[in-house]
């Protein structure tokens, strides 16, 4: 493994316990600090990452903003993982007809433009994070689909497969005990770049007010307070910049790491020998 | 007890046609041993996999396979499923690759066993090391608990022969069990194939490239080329007066030691 991933793991890690731990710890990031209203402190002792135009702590913002965003990764993820590998073992398994369907149902959805339609979804419900993850979830279940619906169609040719057959083993116990648990490694691999995709959804949503609502923080709200003070006070775009420019290429890091260190044996593909 | 009549597979593609068995015809019986030999793609394993119906969809296959009185060809899948390995067992070429590599061997034993008798699965752990110690794997009740890829080649052909067993078939289908083995693994495999077939009482068809190998141990042998079985007798026939040309080449290419 690179340094890289490496890093992206270490960073996540990271991020995830201090995102777990945070509420246990008597912080509000929605405390303002009168004396410092419209007025943003640059990074200090007392605050490491400066204080906002309320003069909230922005480390303190930060970190419950990664609450957040871990949040609506880790649940529309689950969501689109759920579609997705029922549609894609399904699809594969089924084949013939059904599969040329179902493909051609994914291709028409991947062809629409999934940041309009979530958008045009937020404007017509009430925006709130709830709705966020289940739209990215809904709208981001096809890559997942034909991942697996990949691996099922190259495992069906395996010949352990026929070799399952050949001693009478019932096709449904096939399906899930013998062909579904070799799709693991690709569903893990998707869920760490889906997770990417949706925290990066989030923040969008969040910063054109679609999403997580003040005085809730989020990546993406945060962005959106700093733009009125983007030459007093850089630290306030800076910071959830850099966190979900971090994130989301951490999660891609990792996701391709975890690729090269999962595949080899994946590819090791055999057929029928004749 | 087997008989085959006119069997014909074809397999279809958007590009392609292959036809793969051009009507072949033959008849086994009760504690028979029958050899198909071939070289390699002359469709010795399609029409093998075919009696038990375990071609991809894109096979077309036409023609009779009456085992015990029915036309498997006829059969549903779920009437199939009582036949496969309960019945008719296949050892296959590779048997690593026939082997699933995230499952113990004990798993897919365990499973294969509780799925033809009403046996427990502690029962039918017992059984599988009882098996893995009849085909001479050692310390099977450790073993049995490892994964295909930590045993040799070898080894797995002896667990699938072991796995294959447990169903008791009343026919064995081995199509080139040995090939994928060095020499004398090869020869311990096909000795350890005739003592069970006795054992258990089986028929069989063995399918081999090599003449050699089908020679010794076959009541009948079946020359297949190019989809089509060009010659069929003993061996003694076979060996003795080739009809063919391409039998005659089969038997030269069979190794000879001249000093
Ligand atoms: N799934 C398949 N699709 C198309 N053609 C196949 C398939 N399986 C086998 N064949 C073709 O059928 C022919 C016979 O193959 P096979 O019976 O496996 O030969 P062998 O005698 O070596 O076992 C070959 O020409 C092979 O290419
Ligand atoms: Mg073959």
């Amino acid at each position: 493994m690179t340094g890289k991933v490496w890093f992206s793991f270490i960073y996540l890690g990271g991020l995830t316990v201090l995102a777990l731990l945070v509420p246990f710890f008597n912080f509000d990031p929605t405390q303002i600090d009168e004396s410092l209203i419209g007025r943003p402190q640059a990074p200090s002792f007392a605050h490491w990452f400066g204080t906002d135009e309320l003069g909230r702590d922005i480390l303190l913002r930060s970190i419950y903003g990664s609450r957040i965003s871990l949040m609506v990764g880790f649940v529309s993820v689950g969501i689109s993982i759920c579609i997705g590998v029922i549609v894609g073992v399904l699809s594969g398994f089924i084949g013939g007809r059904v599969d040329f369907l179902v493909m051609r149902v994914l291709d028409t959805l991947m062809a629409l433009p999934t940041l309009f339609l979530i958008l045009i979804i937020q404007v017509m419900l009430e925006p709130s994070i709830f709705n966020v993850m289940v739209v990215i979830g809904v709208t981001s279940w096809m890559g997942v689909a034909r991942l697996v619906r990949a691996e099922v169609l190259s495992m069906k040719e395996r010949v352990f497969v026929t070799a399952c057959r050949a001693r009478g083993i019932v096709e449904r116990k096939i399906l899930f005990k013998h062909i579904v648990p070799h799709t693991l490694n690709p569903i893990i691999v998707a869920a760490m770049l889906g997770m990417g995709g949706a925290i990066l959804i989030e923040s969008v949503l969040s910063f054109l007010g679609l999403g997580v609502q003040p005085p809730h923080a989020s990546w993406g709200n945060m962005l959106e307070n700093s733009l009125g003070y983007l030459r007093d006070a850089p630290w306030m775009a800076l910071i959830p910049g850099v966190l979900i420019t971090l994130t989301v290429l951490s999660l891609n890091f990792l996701g391709d790491g975890l690729w090269l260190l999962l595949d080899p044996k994946a590819r090791e593909r055999d057929v029928i020998h004749t | 007890m087997l008989s085959i009549r006119n069997l014909d597979v074809e397999f279809h593609s958007d590009q392609s046609r292959v036809h793969a068995v051009k009507g072949i015809s033959y008849e086994l019986s009760e504690g028979q041993t029958l050899g198909i030999v071939g070289e390699s793609g002359s469709g010795k394993s399609v029409s093998s996999l075919s009696i038990l119906k375990l071609l991809p969809s894109t096979a077309r296959v036409s023609g009779e396979v009456f085992w015990k009185g029915t036309d498997l060809i006829k059969e549903t899948e779920a009437a199939m499923r009582l036949v496969r390995g309960a019945q008719i067992g296949y050892i296959f070429q590779n048997p690593l690759s026939a082997l699933n590599p995230v499952f113990t061997v004990a798993n897919q034993m365990v499973e294969t066993i509780c799925l033809h008798s009403d046996a427990t699965k502690e029962e039918a752990l017992e059984e599988a090391i009882e098996l893995l110690d009849k085909v001479k794997i050692e310390n099977p009740r450790k073993r049995i608990h490892d994964y295909p890829h930590q045993f040799s080649l070898g080894m797995c052909q002896r667990i699938m022969i072991a796995m294959t067993l447990s169903m008791k078939p009343d026919l064995l289908i081995a199509d080139e069990p040995t090939a994928s083995l060095d020499v004398t693994t090869q020869k311990e495999i096909l000795e350890l194939m005739d003592s069970l077939k006795e054992e258990y009482q089986m028929s069989m068809i063995l399918i081999s490239h090599d003449l050699g190998v089908v020679a010794e141990r076959c009541d009948e042998v079946a020359v297949m080329y190019l989809g089509e079985i060009v010659e069929m007798g003993t061996p003694k026939d076979i060996f003795g007066s080739p009809k063919e040309a391409y039998t005659k080449i089969l038997i030269d290419a069979i190794p000879k030691i001249r000093f």
